[in-house]
């Protein structure tokens, strides 16, 4: 009986059958187990970087329930003593910590591990996501202040005393809202990741375009 | 870095400094309001008020108008405080003051004044400020009737997100009324940006 000699799997497959089972498991730690205490943890910088930021116009920050409500300092037009507030909902925003998390387990050889998922949550993706939320909850003030059309965001039923920011500022912070929903919550896990792993990614790439090279060459 | 680039930029910082401690003062007033009721926070708005701070001022001005809770009504004091407020640019003041004017509060009408305050805040992009301006143009309020600047008012107002302005865009150009011809596409047009989801 003939025996065929196993050939090892390339470092990029043993990336996706290891990311097949780690980031379903993430994903299902963060959903069932680490959400809120993520929310906790990302309320306190926004809450204190919207009042730094926005001072004039932010009252504050307050959780209800699966919002945080950004009271504001600027009165309704047709109740000018009572202020307005607007929902944020945050949570989409924390997806950015599971899927690091289980690209950093997937990687077959990652240096000091622990210290990249440890180090790259606190001092990378913290300050990352309170970044995203932060574009996300200034477009919601921009809407509620200039009040028409733009990324299809309906704006409120009520006005506010306030002047309108101008267009290009509104459009910019459009794009950072976009950017903030859309783009970044999957580029900072992957590019930080990345980063992180270099050697290792630099290998695997290497790896591949050597064996596709012999693929070719075998025709 | 000398000593001439230093002190422009110590002083910048002193003014910003000053604006965060003017913005927590009056934050707490609100809170206070909030919490404690309008008469609690009362001595601490007007404190902010006399400083010159124009968001204190507008508040004050409207818990002397309503007479809220413990507060006794004073239209002549609220009067003032929104002029100081306007007079500072906050845009609540002036858009009160503007209405009160033309409805004649606290002094004789004066539809001049009031379209020149809307007017000023129109301008710089107030959407409402905008409507009121162009209803005016429309019924001759403070100035003679004028249809071709209302309509260019309401369509400031009606690309700046105010629904009723775009409404009345459309009634025009179906009806043919301001001047303008009737035309049905436009009088569409209209009624797609009064209600952009509806189509």
């Amino acid at each position: 009986m003939e025996t065929q000699a196993v050939r090892p799997r390339s470092p990029l497959s043993q990336l996706t059958l290891r990311a097949l089972l780690a980031l379903p498991a993430c994903l299902a730690l963060w959903w069932f187990l680490l959400r809120e205490p993520l929310l906790e943890l990302l309320f306190h910088p926004v809450r204190w970087t919207a009042l730094e930021l926005w001072g004039t116009r932010v009252f504050d920050l307050v959780v209800t329930g699966e919002s945080w409500n950004l009271q504001t300092l600027l009165p309704l037009l047709q109740k000018p003593l009572t202020l307005a507030e607007i929902q944020l909902f945050p949570t989409r925003f924390t997806v950015v910590f599971p899927l690091f998390w289980g690209l950093v387990l997937a990687t077959p050889v990652a240096p000091r591990r622990w210290l990249q998922l440890v180090g790259g949550t606190a001092l990378v993706l913290l300050p990352a996501v309170v970044a995203l939320v932060l574009l996300y909850a200034q477009f919601e003030l921009g809407s509620h202040i200039n009040h028409y059309v733009v990324v299809g965001q309906q704006p409120p039923e009520f006005w506010l005393l306030a002047l309108p920011y101008p267009d290009w500022q509104y459009h910019a912070m459009a794009v950072g809202r976009q950017l903030a929903l859309l783009v970044l919550p999957t580029l900072i896990p992957v590019a930080v990741w990345a980063a992180f792993n270099q050697r290792w990614l630099n290998g695997a790439m290497r790896d591949a375009a050597a064996s596709f090279q012999a693929r070719t060459a075998r025709g | 870095m000398n000593g001439r680039h230093l002190l422009p930029l110590l002083l910048a910082a002193l003014a910003l400094g000053g604006c965060g401690e003017s913005a927590d003062a009056y934050r707490a007033a609100v809170r206070t309001q909030i919490e404690q009721g309008p008469a609690a926070a009362l001595p601490a708005l007007t404190r902010l008020a006399e400083a010159g701070n124009p968001q204190a001022q507008f508040r004050l001005a409207m818990l002397l108008l309503e007479g809220a809770e413990g507060v006794p009504r004073d239209g002549r004091a609220a009067l003032d405080w929104l002029s100081q407020a306007a007079d500072k640019g906050e845009v609540g003041a002036r858009y009160y003051l503007g209405h009160f004017a033309h409805q004649g509060f606290g002094g004789p009408r004066d539809p001049g004044r009031a379209l020149a305050l809307l007017s000023s805040l129109g301008g710089q992009g107030y959407a409402p400020a905008q409507f009121d301006v162009a209803h005016m143009y429309e019924q001759g309020i403070g100035t003679d009737p004028d249809p071709a600047t209302a309509v260019q008012w309401y369509a400031r107002a009606a690309r700046g997100g105010f629904t009723q302005a775009a409404e009345r865009l459309e009634k025009a150009y179906r009806a043919g009324e301001l001047g303008l011809t009737a035309d049905p596409a436009e009088a569409d047009r209209w009624r797609r940006i009064a209600h952009p989801g509806s189509f």
